[in-house]
């Protein structure tokens, strides 16, 4: 056999592969329910300024931001960083986190928007998986 | 207001001083080697023909004109200007990750041209000792100028975009002239004093290393830096759950915590991470190793090809 065919069918093999890989995880992210988490920040200020989320799931993070200049969500312990555009909602994904305290802050005003997560290794009364609601 | 823009612009602005002090070393390594080389073989053969061709190699090992680099900067100000205005409705593509999807896609570019410099530099120190070429060498400098010149500009436009954003937002504001002028002129002063240190202090850290060395040391350092953005541009798509994240695997806080002075800036050098997932561990460790294995294999195969005309000849 010649190599080149030799070649394009292993090549052919890594790119079936890779392609599953790809789908299974864009599949496996799209098809999981998240449960859902509100914050609102208004006037450089988180609220609720701390949220208790359980422990090793993923969670779904919907951020309000009601003021009129822009912001930037950060947090060194959850490593995320979104910017938060005026009037608008901002979606980010925190997680599987083990129990403990998680700091956030707003980047842009990081004396007044300070908030805490609080992950609980304790059964949360939680709602239904893809219901908003604020925990706290 | 002050000590906040200080820390937004060493945050945001301190990569772009970072890469521009790596890149100098980079082309001051391999100036510094090549004329190391150059007085050698001088003055053992004293040949006027070898002379000349290392004298007109030299001329093309400064592969970074200043003329080019101020293009460069002009073009990156404008696209940074562009996408900081166009940012709101970036972020409202594809179901409100558009901007993870654009960034992680920047930063992956990033990485993508520091590999292929990285390469490029492994090739050329191993070229110089097989064959002088002129012509080769010409190719290989225009590259080197190109992919230089690409990752200035992407890392300018990544994040200068963030700081653009934050001078914006505070000029939105309905605050007094003069609270402006001390909040953003004076922290801009102080932060551009504090980067330009940095950048000076790691210049020449790296280009008083030992002469052998200097060359290699300065392509790792600006291939863990290109690590470094790329497990930035993962942590985007992790954050928007296009990649699945998994638990941190370790925390390091307690040695050297991610948000202290030392922090900052090992996570822009390397892309220190001190809660990593394993997705990341994985990356980070792939990203340099597979680099590395292709410049080795690249350097084998030369290796025999020059055995082999050698033997034919």
């Amino acid at each position: 056999m010649p190599n080149n065919l030799k070649s394009s069918k292993v090549w052919h093999k890594v790119k079936l592969v890779i392609s599953y890989m790809l789908l299974a995880m864009a599949s496996y992210s799209a098809l999981a329910q998240r449960q859902e988490f509100n914050i609102i920040l208004k006037s450089h200020l988180f609220y609720p300024t701390e949220m208790t989320i359980p422990s090793n799931k993923k969670i779904k993070l919907i951020i309000d931001n009601q003021d009129d200049s822009v912001e930037e969500f950060d947090s060194f312990s959850l490593n995320r960083e979104k910017v938060l555009f005026p009037k608008q909602k901002s979606v980010i994904y925190i997680g599987p986190l083990s129990p403990g305290r998680y700091a956030f802050f707003g980047e842009y005003h990081p004396s007044s928007a300070r908030g805490m997560i609080i992950v609980s290794g304790a059964e949360l009364d939680l709602p239904a998986d893809g219901e908003t609601d604020n925990v706290n | 207001m002050l000590i906040n823009t200080v820390l937004v612009f060493l945050q945001n602005i301190l990569p772009i001083f970072v890469v521009f002090s790596l890149l100098f070393a980079q082309q001051d390594a391999r100036y510094k080697s090549s004329s190391l080389e150059s007085s050698q073989s001088s003055s053992q053969s004293r040949n006027q023909s070898s002379n000349q061709s290392s004298n007109k190699e030299k001329n093309n090992i400064y592969y970074l004109p200043i003329i080019y680099l101020l293009k460069t900067t002009g073009i990156g100000l404008i696209i940074v200007f562009l996408l900081s205005y166009f940012m709101p409705m970036l972020s409202q593509l594809f179901s409100g990750t558009g901007l993870e999807i654009l960034f992680s896609i920047l930063f992956s570019l990033i990485y993508c041209f520091i590999v292929i410099s990285f390469l490029l530099n492994q090739t050329s120190s191993h070229k110089k000792s097989q064959d002088k070429m002129l012509l080769d060498q010409q190719t290989l400098t225009q590259q080197k100028t190109l992919v230089s010149l690409a990752i200035l500009l992407l890392v300018l436009c990544v994040h200068g975009s963030y700081f653009s954003l934050y001078v914006m937002s505070l000029t939105i504001q309905n605050t007094a002239l003069e609270t402006l002028y001390s909040g953003i002129v004076v922290g801009v002063i102080i932060g551009t004093g504090i980067c330009l240190s940095i950048a000076i202090l790691l210049y020449f850290i790296l280009v008083s290393l030992a002469k052998k060395l200097r060359s290699q040391i300065v392509c790792y350092f600006l291939l863990l830096f290109g690590v470094g953005q790329l497990i930035q541009g993962l942590q985007l798509l992790e954050q928007v759950d296009i990649i699945s994240s998994t638990a941190h695997l370790w925390s390091t806080n307690y040695l050297i915590a991610e948000d202290s002075e030392l922090g900052y800036f090992l996570t822009i050098l390397f892309g220190y991470e001190a809660t990593p997932s394993a997705m990341e561990l994985i990356v980070y460790l792939s990203a340099i190793i597979v680099p590395i294995l292709i410049a080795k294999i690249n350097t084998s195969k030369q290796n025999s090809t020059a055995s082999f005309m050698k033997g034919t000849s």
